[in-house]
């Protein structure tokens, strides 16, 4: 029994695995994956910085918005400077930046927001000797390197620089009408037109492109230009300036991390942890999906060529029908290795030079936990068992895809929901609807893996899994029956009728006497 | 065809009992009787022919006699009296339509047939590649299978399907769908087993190989045995028939001393009662046609099997 099922199963993974495009679909699955993770990253990157204008009827707001821009920027790239001087890598900078990088280091990071503020402004100069001092004499340097600046190097600096992302474009003689025009011949991405009387509640903003989806620009700006109007404002009321800063300084909540050793700062790849249920779904969705149809479409093959037959003259289906689920489940943890493997060692040989992609991706990996990682192998195999013992009795039943379609979608479809609720279930791990879907067999192994950001209570992950198994148990059962009819059964395929009539047929002993 | 098998000496001396004992079997499908209370032996050794027009129940018994199907009632008892499931690794199966792995090595194949027939693997596969030489697919070793020529796949299929060189054989319909070359190549092996005492079963509609090679034949039609012995029995019983070549209208019905006529146009096989005078029939004949050819014989195996077709026929209808 064992030896024969064995040899089955050996077939059948060999056969698989032996194939060259076998390997060849495998690598495609995890380039996807970590195609999903870091393509928006590098698209952001080659991603030209989006231009723009702007037509002030205001007279004051955009100069005060211009400079608000250029002393953020100032701030970033001083603060840049301090650093490498700390780590003693200024000389990898620009030249203008790098001779700023001793001076600023000496300065606090308040002092540097406020150096830049007046750098921006133009004045006044420092009127004592002191790292402001030294600042401000390379300042004409500074400013036209920094006003010279592409793009490109300025995001190689620090992507986070407004100078990397939008670029403001100097258009003579610019009306609306202009405007409109150089937008239409994609000169310019976007203008912004302000209002006459801003602090009046003037309704005569607008934003124009021909790109409306794209909102980057637009909350940038705007967000820049309120902070102008609202400064303006508190001004108007005459408080004083402490007191103003008080008022519009925001609370900030820090993300803390309860777990049962307490309460943790987050780190950044501890908040993209937070998605590895994601992952795992996703992982069990493709890995389940097709092995079970490798098995359905395997033995769609040994029956539509005959040579079905020739195999149950020499074993029995039950020896046939086993090994070839065992067959395909060793497929099914091969491709998962491997995608595992050649994940760890993609992130190990391009992650450091992915940014915040890499770091994203880091701390995926880096939560997965041994205790997870076992119910993720548990999850897959009785997930497999389930969904192989109905594609594999359809595979059984039909001759060709075309026939297995009818049978095909409702298991399909009942496959798709738990990537529907991806999303929902891994925002909200503990809500009932969540708990109540982990007890449904199908879903089981989907949904349990989809909680573990808030692990289950030991109670669900028994009485889930024991349901699973026994709901397996009674499928792999009746699976045995249509295969062992269907293998045989040529000609039309079976109508819904006939096989829940082949389910009631009940098992003959093979080695007695029938009657 | 030596190279298909290893001769085994022993096999008759091991077996003294039925090589194929069935008892009152019966498959079912709802109303539907595919097999009826269907009761045969076959001695070992023998080369047994079962027949039966399509549709007869041929494929559903042989299923049964290597433990694919299983009877609704009755005993299937094969190899001196074990079950057929006991017997798979003595017991070799090739089925009406045979199939192929595309994509799997041909040596590997056959191989692996040879292995679910109990053989080890290091084993099946070292007599796999040696057969496959020797019919000479050599060349074809590690090529997949669906390399191969539709006369090369078959040769392939059926060193595969006796590799493990069974004691009893069940072959159904071995020669359909086979060409010239590849029907003879399995007539000489069926002739081979028979030297070296193995028992063989094949099923088939075409007459004329089973008045070839076999000891013994078993006519089934609708599921139920209709002739059963040993060939020279069976066509002995059935009488004697003149075979004729002519020009004119034979009128077959209204021959004196004919039971039935296998009539083609200008030859004809007249089956005769045992009473039948010759001499009348002649006179009558020669009044009625032109004769080029006037043979007395026993009848053929062909007349038998329409004959016990044609009555059964006549019988179930009514």
């Amino acid at each position: 029994m064992l030896r024969n099922l064995l040899l089955v199963a050996r077939r059948d993974y060999i056969a698989y695995v032996g194939r060259r495009r076998f390997w060849l679909s495998l690598l495609l699955t995890p380039i996807l994956l970590l195609a999903f993770v870091f393509v928006p990253g590098v698209l952001a990157n080659l991603q030209s910085a989006r231009t723009y204008t702007v037509i002030d009827h205001s007279g004051w707001a955009w100069p005060a918005v211009a400079r608000r821009i250029a002393a953020g920027d100032y701030t970033q790239l001083l603060n840049l400077a301090a650093a490498a001087a700390r780590t003693g890598t200024s000389a990898g900078l620009p030249q203008p930046l790098a001779k700023l990088a001793p001076a600023a280091e000496k300065l606090t990071a308040p002092e540097r927001r406020a150096f830049a503020t007046v750098l921006a402004a133009g004045g006044p100069a420092p009127t004592t000797a002191g790292p402001a001092a030294d600042l401000w004499s390379e300042r004409p340097a500074f400013i036209a390197w920094y006003r010279a600046l592409t793009p490109k190097v300025a995001r190689a600096l620090d992507r986070g620089l407004a100078i990397a992302r939008f670029r403001h474009l100097l258009i003579p003689g610019k009306t609306q009408a202009v405007l409109n025009k150089a937008v239409r011949a994609d000169k310019l991405f976007a203008y912004f037109v302000i209002g006459a009387k801003p602090l009046a509640g003037d309704t005569g903003f607008v934003y124009g492109s021909r790109n409306l989806t794209d909102t980057a620009l637009r909350n940038w700006f705007s967000g820049e230009v309120n902070a102008v109007v609202r400064a303006r404002k508190v001004r108007k009321t005459g408080l004083p300036k402490a007191r103003a800063r008080w008022l519009q300084t925001p609370v900030i909540f820090h993300n803390r991390l309860i777990t049962k050793a307490g309460a943790k700062r987050v780190s950044a790849a501890e908040r993209a942890a937070q998605w590895l249920p994601v992952g795992y779904v996703y992982l069990l969705f493709i890995s389940i999906f097709s092995i079970s149809q490798i098995l359905m479409m395997s033995t769609m093959e040994e029956k539509s060529s005959r040579i079905a037959e020739v195999l149950l003259g020499a074993i029995t289906p039950g020896e046939l029908m086993s090994g070839k689920v065992l067959g395909s489940l060793l497929v099914g943890l091969t491709m998962l290795c491997f995608w595992v493997v050649v994940i760890f060692l993609a992130l190990g040989y391009f992650g450091p030079s992915l940014g915040a992609a890499g770091t994203f991706a880091k701390g995926l990996l880096g939560a997965i936990s041994p205790t997870d990682l076992g119910w993720f192998f548990a999850y897959f195999i009785l997930g497999y068992l389930f969904y192989g013992a109905l594609l594999g009795a359809i595979g059984a039943a039909v001759s060709t895809i075309q026939e297995a379609q009818p049978y095909m979608t409702p298991v399909t479809l009942l496959l798709m929901v738990p990537l529907i609720l991806m999303i929902p279930i891994v925002k909200n791990p503990t809500a009932e609807y969540a708990r109540v879907l982990s007890y449904i067999p199908p879903l089981t192994p989907f949904v349990m893996m989809n909680r573990i950001n808030a692990p289950p209570p030991l109670v669900d992950y028994i009485l889930t899994t024991l349901l699973l198994v026994a709901s397996v148990l009674v499928l792999l059962y009746f699976a045995g029956r249509i295969f062992r009819i269907g293998l045989l059964n040529s000609g039309a395929p079976p109508k819904l009728r006939q096989l829940l009539a082949w389910l009631r047929t009940p098992t003959p002993p093979r080695t007695d006497d029938a009657g | 065809m030596d190279h298909l098998v290893t001769p085994r000496e022993n096999v008759v001396s091991t077996l003294s009992e039925a090589a194929i004992e069935l008892h009152e079997v019966g498959k079912y499908y709802g109303a539907h009787a595919a097999v009826d209370h269907l009761s045969l032996v076959v001695s070992p050794g023998q080369v047994y022919g079962f027949l039966g027009p399509n549709g007869a129940g041929k494929t559903t018994t042989l299923r049964m006699i290597t433990g694919i199907l299983d009877p609704t009632e009755g005993r299937v008892r094969v190899l001196g009296g074990i079950t057929p499931s006991e017997a798979r690794a003595r017991l070799g199966y090739l089925p009406e339509e045979k199939g192929l792995y595309k994509d799997m090595k041909v040596v590997d194949m056959v191989a692996y047939f040879g292995a679910l027939r109990g053989l080890g693997l290091r084993v099946a596969k070292a007599r796999a590649g040696e057969r496959l030489a020797r019919a000479g697919l050599g060349e074809w070793l590690s090529a997949r299978c669906n390399a191969l020529s539709k006369g090369m796949g078959q040769q392939a299929q059926v060193i595969a399907a006796l590799l493990h060189d069974p004691e009893l054989v069940v072959l159904d319909e071995p020669f359909s769908g086979l060409d010239p070359v590849n029907a003879e190549m399995v007539l000489e092996l069926i002739k081979q087993y028979r030297r070296e005492g193995r028992t063989v079963l094949f099923s088939t509609h075409v007459v004329e190989h089973a008045e070839q090679i076999c000891d013994a034949v078993a006519i089934i039609h609708h599921g139920r045995l209709v002739v059963n012995g040993p060939l020279e029995e069976v066509k002995a019983q059935a009488g004697r028939s003149v075979l004729l070549d002519y020009e004119g209208t034979l009128d077959p019905d209204t021959l004196p001393g004919v039971i039935d006529a296998d009539d083609a146009g200008r030859h004809a096989e007249l089956r005769l009662i045992p009473e039948a005078d010759t001499q009348r029939l002649l006179q009558v004949l020669t009044e009625r046609v032109r004769i080029h050819r006037f043979d007395t014989r026993e009848v053929s195996l062909k007349q038998v099997f329409l004959g016990a077709v044609g009555h059964e026929e006549t019988r179930h209808a009514a």
